[in-house]
């Protein structure tokens, strides 16, 4: 296997004190950065890049990947302890974590969250090891037609899996899109439903409307049932890290099906968004406790983390193969790779 | 083709993803402790908070004190949406990436100048259309299989979704 060889050559190169010693600094930084909603990993990564102006290539892209990963920990941490997602693509992990956290087992949630997220990762990486050509060859061969099909897929998943009423799922889809369209039209450069209101050009941010939806529309709605008793008493224990980690493989298929389809949806450029929130939904469907779903289930926090990481980790293949960023993060990384 | 021109860099990059994933693992595994601790703090210090973190979050996006008042909009938003038991999860997905979709549209329009063809013109995208027809057709079979089937359940399997809604 001429891959594999390589691939040791690299260990060589990655398992040096230094570059060890950039890959905790780089992971702390992402963690910081993923923890604070509205900053993100676009952000943050494009914050570090003029500190890697003076590095080795290779330590430098070692640091901005280990910074990515953080990030994408850290940004399920406000998803699951306050229903405050940091991303766009930790959205789906509120659905269960949150319900789990304020349930008094937030370690368990961040616990599972955190395992399946690295299993996600780690299916990601092999993918990228062993099938970066061929899969480069799938990526090009997709063209507007087959992004949109990808995309018209996450959506009819929501309306034939979700647990909603199919109507009500309809009508929010379509609020969202008219939310969508608000600002230039990318296509023809016309101004759409902006109310004469220069600065809505731009659009509406994703961070402002989920910050609201999910950070004040919570709020609310926790204010409104019963202010004062909603402190939980969470036990710490490291057992229960550990316990919650060891637990991961019962929830074999799940974990299997969500890396599926992260790589699938990184890979074909949908990202990492569309594919936890797909995986949320299918696995919704599919698991026996799909009912309890919304509740604080694991599996509700397994799936779309699995996929989110799955699905984040190998939108770096197309940048590497093709040079095609499959994330705005990896875009970020790869102008810090081209100075 | 960065995997030709510089085999170092890019295998170097790949080896590091290995152990940067088990570094970072190992890391966020002993911050759980502290993140879970802040859980216990009580919810009238927590949700002040909370709300300066959302403000001063959407202030930063891009400096503007509309998207300030725009994100309180979508809280009342997100308050009625939990209150009438509508999906905010489809909501969300719609703005994330319903423009990417509606690019994606117009442009296949543009290239089979106005014919939905198109979308089934491959092999590939035929498949990915036909099993999202099929899912988008779904509930309303499952609603008619249930109406002709036995009228009698179909009222109390109703309720029993309303209440798993996120």
């Amino acid at each position: 296997m001429d891959n594999l060889s390589e691939l040791l050559h690299g260990f060589t190169i990655a398992i040096t004190v230094p570059h060890l010693a950039l890959m905790v600094i780089g992971v702390l930084l992402g963690i910081l950065v993923g923890v604070l909603p509205g900053l993100g990993a676009p952000n943050g990564v494009s914050l570090l890049l003029p500190l890697t102006f003076g590095m080795q290539p290779v330590s430098a892209i070692i640091l901005l990947s280990s910074m990515y990963w953080g990030a994408l920990f850290g940004g399920s941490v406000t998803s699951i302890l306050f229903n405050i997602p940091g991303e766009p693509s930790s959205v789906a992990t509120t659905f269960d974590g949150y319900p789990m956290a304020r349930d008094g087992r937030p370690t368990t949630a961040l616990a599972t969250a955190f395992g399946s997220a690295a299993f996600g990762a780690l299916v990601g990486v092999i993918l990228i090891t062993f099938l970066a050509s061929w899969v480069a060859q799938v990526a090009l061969a997709f063209g507007p037609p087959e992004y949109f099909a990808v995309y018209f897929l996450a959506f009819a998943s929501f309306v034939g899996m979700g647990g909603a009423a199919p109507i009500k799922t309809v009508v929010a889809l379509a609020i969202g899109f008219a939310i969508a369209a608000i600002g230039i039209d990318t296509v023809s450069g016309s101004v759409r439903l902006t109310m004469g209101i220069d600065e809505l050009v731009k659009g509406v941010s994703f961070v402002v409307a989920v910050m609201g939806l999910f950070g004040i529309g919570e709020l609310l709605v926790a204010v409104e049932e019963e202010f004062h008793a909603r402190a939980v008493s969470s036990r710490i224990d490291w057992r229960e890290v550990f316990g919650a980690v060891g637990r991961l493989p019962r929830h074999g298929v799940a974990l299997l099906r969500s890396a599926a389809i992260g790589c699938w949806m990184g890979i074909t450029p949908g990202g990492p968004t569309a594919a936890s929130f797909m995986s949320y939904g299918i696995a919704r469907r599919f698991s026996r406790r799909g009912r309890y779903f919304g509740t604080g289930e694991v599996e509700g926090i397994i799936s779309p983390e699995t996929a989110d990481h799955a699905a984040g980790t190998s939108a770096l293949l197309p940048m590497l193969s093709l040079g095609i960023p499959g994330s705005a993060t990896a875009a970020v990384m790869m102008g810090g790779l081209m100075i | 083709m960065l995997f030709v021109d510089q085999k170092d860099f890019v295998w170097g990059l790949i080896a590091s993803m290995y152990v940067g994933n088990i570094v970072a693992v190992a890391l966020v595994l002993l911050t759980v402790p502290v993140f879970a601790a802040l859980m216990r703090i009580p919810f009238v210090i927590i949700a002040p908070l909370i709300v300066i973190i959302c403000v001063v979050g959407a202030y930063s996006v891009s400096n503007s004190y509309l998207d300030v008042v725009m994100m309180l909009g979508f809280g009342v938003v997100g308050y009625l949406f939990k209150k009438l038991f509508y999906p905010l999860a489809p909501l969300v997905l719609a703005i994330v990436i319903g423009d990417k979709a509606e690019d994606a549209f117009r442009q296949s329009m543009l290239m089979s100048k106005g014919s939905l063809g198109i979308f089934f013109a491959n092999k590939l995208v035929t498949c990915l259309v036909v099993t999202g027809i099929a899912l988008l057709l779904l509930p309303l079979v499952l609603q008619l299989a249930r109406l002709f089937g036995k009228p009698a359940s179909s009222a109390t399997e109703a309720t029993s979704e309303e209440k798993v809604i996120i």
